[in-house]
């Protein structure tokens, strides 16, 4: 490609980027349905989870199925830290991305030396476990009956009413953690992250220190899922374990590979419609799930390498 | 108490066992993690309980029908979620399955309902007293049909013509092509094998418990895996003696630790073993590090 076409169809990016910003901000001053705009909240919290997880899972190819425990750690360190300690939402939410981060990088220690499917088992324990806690640890999480009362966020002496200003706190962190995810593929460190996906051993023979840069998209994938908690806390105001189950981690690897992994666009796209298709099917009520499980399997049989793939993120049909 | 804890844990490590056996003689054939294995087995576990309770039948006649089930519904999720997939990498099935298993799951809430259902306990004689000990007959039918069911495998495995071709999927899928092995028709005859004794342990799953809910589909599908993790992935033995192992750590953990973190127990173990064998207890040492 030449580099004018280049230049021309960065362009087109920038354009096509600004007029889709432009409309996410514009949409609850054009659409006032608080339904749909709940939906939209959600929306956002996906994309942060399905974008956290693309670190991991789309970058260097590991598996991960424990997003859902990070998103739980990250919610009930929030809502702990103000309910018990009365910390702010605005403060609560670096601790408790911090929080999971921390748990993000002692998951990823055992996590490296692990082949696909025992990684896929040993995070899925992993989940298990964090829910399992959240439940038996009753003293400090209040067991199945989860935490009610949690407060909403304030910005001086306006605190948060409907779903607005979610909207745009969502947005933001949001389209926060989508630019710092773009940042990375663009530096250094993202290149030897696609390399390590594409073939682990070329990259280590290298000296790609390996280890480390796991290591890092854990924790950082981590973090994400730590502050997605946080804000689901404050905007939910109640959280209970069963929100943070396998299914949920399940739901957020599918985004990530339906979508194509290691596309960030794909991971953002997946994430809505995941998210958007059990809402709109709402009208064949119990079916709703029925059916979310045979999209998946359809759209894995129509498209093995996801939606968004590009050919050097692709997953290659073996001869 | 103690001989009783030893009794309660061969009973659940044998339903733990049936239900590991099927993922392992899978993977060992076709490398991959059937996900939906949960969701195919409860359905056999839940058409018995409609044949028996429902419609009257007796166990004999009730258990041959659900296990034929079980069948139909593995070799059908195999047919649409792994077949077509075969020639991908193994992360495109394991979200297929996973997909399926949704599906399944969903699906049971639709057909039998989302709460949990009184299951037949088949044997419902009065104990057998051994001095202070109570077995229950249907502790003894799960112990003497897992062993049953075992020693058929491994007589299959090691001494049919079936069982060689099997072996040498496993071994080399390619070499064994070239020798003659229909390998793609391996896979569908581990995946009969592997329902019909999933479906013989959901069965069991439900008498020993009791009851029946559609979310069991995820907890039979995780005790499984594990098991087939702690044993080793792909070993027969191995995931008998994964079974085992888990059975006796969580009633042995709930009879002297807490009933509160039953299922830790487990899931400490596999990531414990996993640290120190990457591959499992009896897994081989050869750590595939690209699929």
């Amino acid at each position: 490609m030449s580099a004018t076409s280049t230049n021309a169809g960065n362009r087109t990016k920038i354009i096509l980027g600004l007029a889709l910003a432009a409309g996410l901000v514009l949409l609850p001053v054009v659409i006032r349905d608080e339904y749909i705009l709940r939906i939209c909240v959600r929306v956002g919290i996906y994309v942060l989870l399905a974008v956290g997880l693309n670190f991991v899972a789309g970058f260097t190819g590991m598996l991960s199925c424990a997003q859902a425990a990070f998103f739980g750690l990250g919610a009930y360190c929030s809502a702990l830290l103000s309910l018990n300690l009365g910390l702010s939402f605005w403060v609560a939410m670096p601790i408790s991305g911090l929080f999971a981060g921390i748990f993000g990088f002692l998951l990823g220690l055992p996590a490296i030396r692990l082949a696909h499917f025992y990684l896929v088992m040993v995070t899925i324990a992993f989940g298990e476990i964090v829910g399992l806690i959240f439940l038996n640890w009753e003293s400090l999480t209040k067991g199945p009956f989860g935490l009610p009362g949690i407060p909403p966020p304030q910005i001086g002496s306006y605190v948060y009413m409907g779903n607005t200003p979610y909207y745009y706190t969502i947005l933001v962190l949001a389209g926060l953690g989508v630019y710092v995810s773009w940042r990375i593929t663009q530096t250094q460190m993202g290149k030897l992250f696609i390399a390590l996906k594409d073939d682990q051993l070329a990259a280590e023979a290298s000296g790609v220190p390996i280890n480390r840069y796991k290591i890092t998209t854990f924790t950082l994938s981590a973090i994400y899922a730590g502050v997605a908690g946080s804000f689901f806390a404050h905007y939910m105001t109640f959280i209970s374990p069963s929100t943070f189950s396998t299914h949920e981690s399940i739901m957020i690897l599918a985004m990530v590979v339906l979508g194509g992994m290691g596309s960030i666009a794909g991971s953002v796209i997946s994430a809505a419609v995941l998210t958007i298709i059990p809402e709109a099917m709402r009208f064949i009520q119990d079916y709703r799930m029925m059916f979310f499980g045979g999209i998946i399997v359809v759209i894995m049989l129509f498209k093995p390498e996801g939606l968004m793939s590009k050919g050097r993120y692709a997953l290659k049909r073996e001869a | 108490m103690f001989a009783q804890q030893i009794i309660n844990s061969l009973v659940l490590g044998s339903i733990y066992t049936l239900i590991a056996l099927g993922f392992t003689l899978i993977f060992g054939v076709a490398k991959l993690l059937h996900m939906a294995h949960g969701g195919v087995l409860l359905i056999g576990a839940y058409v018995a309980m409609t044949l028996t309770i429902g419609l009257g039948f007796s166990l004999a006649a009730a258990a041959p029908i659900a296990i034929a089930a079980t069948i139909v519904v593995g070799v059908l999720v195999e047919r649409i979620t792994i077949t077509p997939l075969r020639t991908y990498p193994p992360i495109a099935i394991l979200i297929a399955t996973l997909g399926m298993s949704f599906f399944l799951e969903s699906a049971i809430e639709n057909i039998w309902g989302a709460e949990r259902l009184n299951y037949p306990g088949f044997l419902e004689s009065p104990a057998l007293s051994l001095e202070k000990l109570q077995v229950a007959w249907l502790d003894v039918f799960i112990l003497a049909v897992t062993v049953g069911l075992i020693l058929a495998l491994q007589i299959l495995v090691k001494k049919t013509q079936l069982g060689k071709a099997i072996r040498a999927t496993a071994e080399n899928p390619h070499t064994a092509e070239l020798m003659g092995v229909k390998t793609s028709r391996m896979l569908t005859i581990v995946i009969v094998i592997g329902s019909a004794l999933g479906g013989v342990g959901g069965m069991m799953m439900g008498s020993y418990y009791g009851s029946l809910s559609a979310s069991m589909a995820m907890a039979a599908l995780l005790k499984g895996v594990t098991a087939v993790i702690l044993g080793g992935m792909g070993s027969v033995p191995g995931a008998i003696v994964g079974g085992f192992f888990i059975a006796f750590s969580e009633n042995f953990g709930v009879a002297y630790v807490s009933s509160a973190f039953r299922d830790v127990t487990a899931f400490s173990a596999m990531i414990l073993i996993l640290l120190i064998r990457p591959a499992g207890m009896f897994g081989s040492t050869v750590l595939e590090r690209r699929g």
